[in-house]
C-alpha cells in the first residue's frame, strides 16, 4: 500500500485477544464487540434473507410455477423485506459499523453508555428471533402481510394465525433496540468529542450518525404507537383499523409512513456516511464541499418528515395533498443532489486508487443515481398511480436499497475490515465480487422497470405465461442466481481473509481519520492518551500537515510525520474501564419472554417482567459509581453536560413523539366515534383536583433535589416520599377513575373513544407508575443514606423524567378533559 | 364588513404609535440605532400594515381561512424576528434589564420555557373549540393577533436576542430548535390538512374567496401551515448552518482554551 507509516509495538492486547471465552462475550461492553456481534448476526440474517430472496425469484422463474406456493411467497417477501431492512441493513450500518466506529472517529475510549449499548444488542436479538417465532410451530406461520403490513389485512379476522402476531411483537422489540442505539450514539456524538473536534471537524461519517440518529429518535414512536394500536386490536380485541368501528385503516399508514420515510434515510444517510469516508483516500482529495455536505444531510433530514404522504397517493388524500407531498418530494432530490455532485467532485482530479472498496463506492454513486431518478418519477402523483405496485416500484427500491445502502455496507467492509480484525480482504476475490454483483445486480432488476411497464403486479406468486412477463423473469431469475454467487464469494473472502488473509498494518489506506492512528486491531480502550484534534481530517493532518496536503509517502519524506497520535510513551494515565455486565442479556431474555407470553401462555409476561426488573435494578445498582458526579468524564465531555443528562432529555425529546402521536389520534378519532360514550362521561372535578395533586408534587421534587444538592439527606428523603406519595395519589385518582367507567360499561373495546382515551391516558399512567417506583427507590436509597450532594445527579435525572411526565398531563388534560365539548354535526 | 381597499384606522394608528415609541426611545436615550436595524424595523411595520389591513384582513373578515392562516405565518415568523432585529441593544437593555422584568423575562425566554410558551398557544388557538369563539371577527380576534406577535417574539428571542445578557444559543442549538419546532407545527398543521370535514364553524358557511370551497379552502390553510412554514424554517437554518460553518472554518483555534473542558485537558496533561 501507499504509505506504510511505522506501527507502534503496544504493548496491550488487542480488543479480541483479552478476555476470552463464550462468557466474555456474552458480557461484554466494549463497543468494538458487541459491533462484531451485530455483525455476525446481521450477516447471518443476510444470508437468511437472500436466500428468501432467491426462492422468491426461483418460484417467479417460469410462468405458472407452483414451486412454492402462495401461502409461503407471500410470507418470503414479507420476510425477506422485514429482515433485508430491520435485520440486515439497520444492524449493519448502526450495530456494526456505526457501533465501531463513532469512539474511534471521535476519539473516545467508548460510546456514552456502554451497558446501554450491549442491551440494544441483546433486545435486537430477541426480536430477531421472535421474528422467525413462527417457524417453530409450521413453515405456514410466518408473517405474511408485506413489510409494511397495511391495516386492515393485518387484522386478526382476516390474519387469524400466529403470523402478525410475531411480526407485531418483533417489530417493538427491534424498535426498542433501535430507539436505545440511537439514543447512545447521539450523546456519544453531542458530548464525547476528544478536545479541539468541533462539529464543522467531525468526519462526514459522523454527521451522518449524528443526523440518523435524530430521526430514529423522532421517527420511531411513530410506529411504536402504531404497532400498540395493531397489538391491542389483535389481542384487546379493540377497533382502531376497523371500519366497521367508525376508524379508518388509513391511520395505520399515517403512522407507519411518518416513520416510514425517515426510516428510508436513517438507511440511506449511514451508507451515505461510508461513502464519504471510503471516496477520500481513495482519491488522496479532502471531502469537496464539507459544509455543503454536513448541511445537505441536515436538510434531508428535515425535509424527510414532510414527504410521508407520497407513499400514499393511491389512498385518495385529494389534489392539494397530492400535490403538496409531490412537490416536498421533489425538494430532497436538491440536497442529494448536493452530495451526488460533491463526491464525483470529489473524485475529479483526484489520484484514484480502484480498491475493491472504492469499486463499490462508485458503483453506489451511479446505481443510487439511478434509484432517486426512479424515486423523482413516483414523486408525481399521476405517474405514481400507474407504477404504484408493480414491479417499477421493486425495481426503484432496490437501487436504492441494494444499489445503494448495500454497495455502500459492503464498500465500509472492504474499508474498514483490516481496523477491525487486524487482516485485509482478499482484494483478487474482492474485485471478482464486484464486477460480478455490478453485472448481476443490474441484471435482476433493470428489467423490473420493463416488467412494471408492462404491468406486472408485485407481490403476486405467479402468472400466466404470453403475457410478455416470461423472458424478463426468467432473465432476472438467472441474475439473481448469480448475485447469489456474488455474496457466496463475500462470504468465502470474509472467513478465508479472517483467518489467512495479509495482516494489516494500523494504517493501511493512507487513512484521514483518527481510527487509522491506532493498531488494528485496536486494544480494548481505543486510544491510550485521547487525541487532540486540531483540523479536520484530523489523522492527515497529524501525518502530512494540513489537509490539502497531497501526500508524499512519508517514508520518502523522513517518516517523521506518522507518529500515531498520542503515542504510549507520552503518558501512562490510568486508563479505567467499566466491567462486564451480564444484565443486558437478561434484560433480552426478559423481554423475549413477555413478549412470548403474550402469544402462549400469560404467566410468561410476569416471569419476563420480573426478569426485566431484576436486569434493570441490577444495572443500577452494579456499580458503586451509582448517581455520582465524574468529574473525570465531564470534565471530559464536549458539552460539560453529563452524558445521563443529556441521555435523558435526548429520550424525552422521542417521548414527545410517542405523546404527540397518539393525542393526534384521539384527536383524529373523536369525531369519528359511533356514539355511545364520549367525552362527556369525564369526570373534571375529580381529575382537576388529581392534576393538582400532580403539580404538587412536581414543587415537592423541586424540594426534594434542593435539598440533595444541599446534602441534606433527611429531607431529601421526605420530599421524595412525599412526590412519590402524590403520585400514588394521582395514580389512586386514575384507577377509581377507570373503575368507574369499566362499571358504567365503557371498555377498551366499548368504541372508538373509549380505545383512544384508554390507551392515551393509560400510557400516561404507566408513566407515573414507573415515576413512582423510581421515586421510591430514590427515596429508599436517600433515606439509607445513600444518596446526597455528590449523587444528587440520580434525583436530577428521575426529577427531569417526573417534571416531563406531568407537563403531558397538563397538555392531556387540558386538551381532553377540558376541552371536550367537541363533536361537530 | 369594509370593502378592500379600506385600511383599518385603529390599526395603522397603532403601526404609527410603534414607530412613535421606537422613535422616541431613541430621542430620550440620546443614541441613533444603526442603519440596518432601522431598516428592520421599517420592513416589519410594512409587513404588519400588510398582514393587518387591507386585502388580507378584508379576506380573512370574508371567511378565508387560508389567509388567515398566512397572516398568523407573518405574526409569528416574519414580523417578531425583524422586531428583534431592529431593536439595538441600548434600547433592549433599558426595558428587559428592569428590576421587575428582568427575572420573569429570564424565566420566560429559556430556550425549553420559550419553545413549550410558543408551542401550547400555538396549538390551543387551532384547537377547533377555542377557535370558534376567537376566529371570527368578534373582538378578542384583534387580540389574538397582539398574543401572536408576542409569543412570536418569545420564541424568537433564544435565536436573536439583542442583548448580550441574554446570550443567543449557539449555533447547532439553533438548528436543533427549529427542526424540533417542526413537531408542534405539523401536528397542528397535518390533522387540519387532512380533516375530512370542515374543522371551524366560522369557516362552514359559504361562500369562499376565490372561488374555493370551505374544504379546499381548510386544506390550502393547513398547507401554508406546514409546507409554507417549513420552507421558510429551512432558508432560516440553512442562514444559520452556513454562518455556523464559516465561523468554525475562520476560527479554528487549534485548541479552544477559552472552553473550559479543553483547558482542563491541556493542563492535565501539561502537569
Ligand atoms: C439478492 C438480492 C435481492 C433480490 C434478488 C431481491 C428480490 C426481491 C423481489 C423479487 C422482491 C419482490 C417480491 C414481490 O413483490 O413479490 C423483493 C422485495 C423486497 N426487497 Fe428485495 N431482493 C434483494 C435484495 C434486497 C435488499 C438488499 C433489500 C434491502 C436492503 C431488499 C429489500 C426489499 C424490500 C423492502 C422488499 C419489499 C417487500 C414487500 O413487498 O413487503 N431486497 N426483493
Ligand atoms: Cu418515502
Amino acid at each position: 500500500m501507499a504509505a506504510q507509516p511505522k506501527t507502534l509495538e503496544y504493548e496491550y492486547p488487542n480488543y479480541l485477544q483479552d478476555p476470552r471465552g463464550i462468557w466474555s462475550w456474552l458480557t461484554t461492553i466494549d463497543h468494538k464487540r458487541i459491533a462484531i456481534l451485530y455483525g455476525v448476526s446481521a450477516l447471518f440474517f443476510m444470508m437468511v434473507g437472500g436466500l428468501e430472496a432467491m426462492l422468491i425469484r426461483a418460484q417467479l422463474m417460469v410462468p405458472n410455477n407452483h414451486l412454492i406456493g402462495a401461502a409461503i411467497y407471500n410470507e418470503l417477501f414479507t420476510m425477506h423485506g422485514t429482515t433485508m431492512i430491520f435485520l440486515v441493513v439497520m444492524p449493519l450500518e448502526l450495530g456494526f459499523f456505526a457501533n465501531f466506529m463513532i469512539p474511534l472517529h471521535i476519539g473516545a475510549r467508548d460510546v456514552a453508555f456502554p451497558r446501554l449499548n450491549a442491551l440494544s444488542y441483546w433486545v435486537f436479538i430477541a426480536g430477531a428471533i421472535f421474528l422467525h417465532l413462527g417457524l417453530v410451530r409450521s413453515l405456514a406461520g410466518m408473517p405474511d402481510a408485506g413489510w409494511f403490513g397495511y391495516a386492515n389485512l393485518t387484522e386478526r379476522m382476516y390474519s387469524p394465525g400466529i403470523n402478525i402476531d410475531t411480526w407485531v411483537l418483533g417489530l417493538l422489540i427491534l424498535g426498542v433496540s433501535t430507539l436505545l442505539s440511537g439514543l447512545n450514539f447521539f450523546v456519544t456524538i453531542v458530548n464525547m468529542r476528544a478536545p479541539g473536534m468541533t462539529f464543522m471537524r467531525m468526519p462526514m461519517f459522523m454527521w451522518a450518525m449524528l443526523v440518523t440518529t435524530i430521526l430514529i429518535l423522532l421517527a420511531f414512536p411513530a410506529l411504536t404507537v402504531g404497532l400498540v394500536f395493531l397489538f391491542a386490536d389483535r389481542f384487546l380485541d379493540t377497533h382502531f383499523y376497523r371500519v366497521s368501528a367508525g376508524a379508518t385503516p388509513i391511520l395505520w399508514q399515517h403512522l407507519f409512513w411518518i416513520f416510514g420515510h425517515p426510516e428510508v434515510y436513517i438507511m440511506a444517510l449511514p451508507a451515505f456516511g461510508i461513502i464519504s469516508e471510503v471516496i477520500t483516500p481513495f482519491s488522496r482529495k479532502p471531502l469537496f464541499g464539507y459544509p455543503m455536505m454536513a448541511y445537505s444531510l441536515v436538510l434531508i433530514a428535515f425535509l424527510s418528515y414532510g414527504v410521508w404522504g407520497h407513499h400514499m397517493f393511491a389512498t385518495g388524500m385529494g389534489p392539494i395533498a397530492d400535490s403538496t407531498f409531490a412537490i416536498t418530494t421533489m425538494l430532497i432530490a436538491i440536497p442529494t443532489g448536493i452530495k451526488i455532485f460533491s463526491w464525483i467532485a470529489t473524485v475529479w482530479g483526484g489520484r484514484l486508487r480502484f480498491t475493491t472498496a472504492m469499486l463499490f463506492t462508485l458503483g453506489f454513486i451511479v446505481e443510487f443515481t439511478a434509484g432517486g431518478l426512479s424515486g423523482v418519477m413516483h414523486a408525481s402523483p399521476p405517474v405514481d398511480l400507474q407504477q404504484t405496485d408493480s414491479y417499477i416500484v421493486v425495481a426503484h427500491f432496490h437501487y436504492v436499497l441494494f444499489g445503494g445502502m448495500m454497495m455502500g455496507i459492503l464498500a465500509g467492509f472492504y474499508y474498514w475490515w483490516p481496523k477491525i480484525t487486524g487482516r485485509m480482504l482478499n482484494e483478487t476475490i474482492g474485485k471478482w465480487q464486484f464486477w460480478i454483483t455490478l453485472w448481476a445486480f443490474n441484471g435482476t432488476f433493470f428489467p423490473m422497470h420493463f416488467l412494471g411497464v408492462l404491468g406486472m403486479p408485485r407481490r403476486i406468486y405467479t402468472y400466466a405465461p404470453n403475457m410478455g412477463w416470461d423472458f424478463w423473469n426468467y432473465f432476472e431469475s438467472i441474475n439473481a442466481f448469480i448475485l447469489g454467487f456474488a455474496f457466496l464469494l463475500f462470504f468465502i473472502n470474509l472467513v478465508w481473509s479472517t483467518l489467512h488473509g495479509e495482516h494489516s498494518s494500523a494504517d493501511p489506506w493512507d487513512g484521514r481519520t483518527l481510527e487509522w492512528s491506532i493498531p488494528s486491531p485496536p486494544p480494548a480502550f481505543n486510544f491510550v492518551t485521547i487525541p487532540m484534534v486540531t483540523a479536520r481530517d484530523a489523522f492527515w493532518v497529524r501525518k502530512y500537515g494540513s489537509v490539502g496536503a497531497h501526500g508524499v509517502a512519508p517514508a520518502i519524506s523522513g517518516g517523521a510525520a506518522a507518529a500515531p497520535v498520542g503515542a504510549p510513551a507520552e503518558v501512562h494515565e490510568h486508563i479505567h474501564m467499566p466491567a462486564p455486565s451480564i444484565y443486558p442479556l437478561i434484560f433480552g431474555l426478559g423481554l423475549f419472554m413477555a413478549a412470548l407470553g403474550c402469544m402462549i401462555w400469560i404467566r410468561l409476561i410476569l416471569i419476563g417482567g420480573a426478569l426485566i426488573l431484576m436486569s434493570i435494578l441490577g444495572m443500577v445498582f452494579e456499580y458503586p459509581t451509582f448517581g455520582q458526579f465524574n468529574p473525570e468524564a465531564l470534565a471530559e465531555s464536549t458539552l460539560g453536560l453529563d452524558n445521563r443528562k443529556l441521555g435523558m432529555w435526548a429520550f424525552l425529546g422521542s417521548e414527545c413523539v410517542f405523546f404527540a402521536s397518539l393525542i393526534s389520534t384521539y384527536m383524529v378519532y373523536k369525531d369519528r366515534n359511533l356514539g355511545g360514550f364520549d367525552a362527556m362521561i369525564l369526570n373534571i372535578p375529580l381529575t382537576s383536583f388529581s392534576t393538582f395533586i400532580l403539580l404538587t408534587s412536581s414543587l415537592l421534587m423541586v424540594l426534594a433535589l434542593a435539598a440533595v444538592q444541599r446534602d441534606d439527606r433527611k429531607w431529601g428523603a421526605i420530599w421524595l416520599f412525599g412526590t412519590a406519595f402524590f403520585g400514588m395519589i394521582f395514580l389512586g385518582g386514575q384507577a377509581y377513575e377507570f373503575t368507574d367507567f369499566v362499571l358504567q360499561g365503557l371498555k377498551i373495546q366499548t368504541n372508538l373513544f373509549g380505545q383512544t382515551f384508554y390507551t392515551l391516558v393509560g400510557f400516561h399512567g404507566i408513566h407515573v407508575l414507573i415515576g413512582v417506583c423510581w421515586l421510591l427507590v430514590l427515596a429508599f436509597t436517600t433515606a439509607a443514606g445513600k444518596i446526597g450532594k455528590d449523587r444528587s445527579l440520580a434525583v436530577e435525572i428521575g426529577g427531569l423524567y417526573w417534571h416531563f411526565v406531568d407537563i403531558v398531563w397538563v397538555v392531556i388534560f387540558t386538551l381532553i378533559y377540558l376541552m371536550r365539548t367537541v363533536k361537530h354535526a | 364588513m369594509g370593502s378592500m381597499g379600506e385600511y383599518s384606522p385603529s390599526v395603522i394608528g397603532a403601526i404609527l404609535a410603534l414607530a412613535g415609541i421606537y422613535a422616541g426611545a431613541s430621542w430620550k436615550l440620546g443614541k441613533r440605532p444603526g442603519s440596518r436595524q432601522i431598516l428592520a424595523l421599517g420592513l416589519a411595520l410594512i409587513i404588519m400594515c400588510f398582514a393587518l389591513t387591507g386585502p388580507i384582513d378584508y379576506y380573512v373578515r370574508e371567511r378565508s381561512f387560508a389567509l388567515y392562516i398566512f397572516q398568523q405565518m407573518l405574526l409569528v415568523f416574519v414580523i417578531p424576528p425583524l422586531i428583534l432585529l431592529s431593536l439595538p441593544d441600548w434600547m433592549a437593555r433599558a426595558v428587559f434589564t428592569r428590576p421587575w422584568i428582568e427575572p420573569a423575562w429570564r424565566i420566560i425566554t429559556r430556550p425549553v420555557v420559550a419553545f413549550l410558551t410558543f408551542s401550547s398557544a400555538f396549538t390551543l388557538i387551532h384547537y377547533p373549540l377555542l377557535c370558534d369563539h376567537i376566529c371570527h371577527v368578534r373582538p378578542p380576534y384583534g387580540d389574538i393577533r397582539d398574543l401572536l406577535l408576542i409569543v412570536g417574539i418569545v420564541l424568537w428571542w433564544p435565536l436573536l436576542s439583542p442583548l448580550p445578557e441574554f446570550p443567543r444559543m449557539s449555533y447547532p442549538t439553533q438548528i436543533m430548535y427549529l427542526f424540533l419546532l417542526m413537531i408542534p407545527m405539523t401536528a397542528v398543521a397535518a390533522p387540519i390538512t387532512m380533516a375530512e370535514t370542515v374543522l371551524y364553524m366560522f369557516y362552514r358557511v359559504e361562500p369562499h374567496p376565490f372561488g374555493l370551497t370551505a374544504h379546499a379552502d381548510q386544506v390550502l390553510g393547513g398547507l401554508i401551515m406546514w409546507v409554507g412554514q417549513g420552507v421558510y424554517l429551512m432558508c432560516i437554518f440553512t442562514a444559520i448552518f452556513f454562518r455556523w460553518s464559516r465561523r468554525d472554518d475562520r476560527e479554528i483555534p487549534a485548541i479552544n482554551l477559552r472552553r473550559a473542558a479543553d483547558l482542563r485537558i491541556v493542563q492535565r496533561r501539561s502537569a
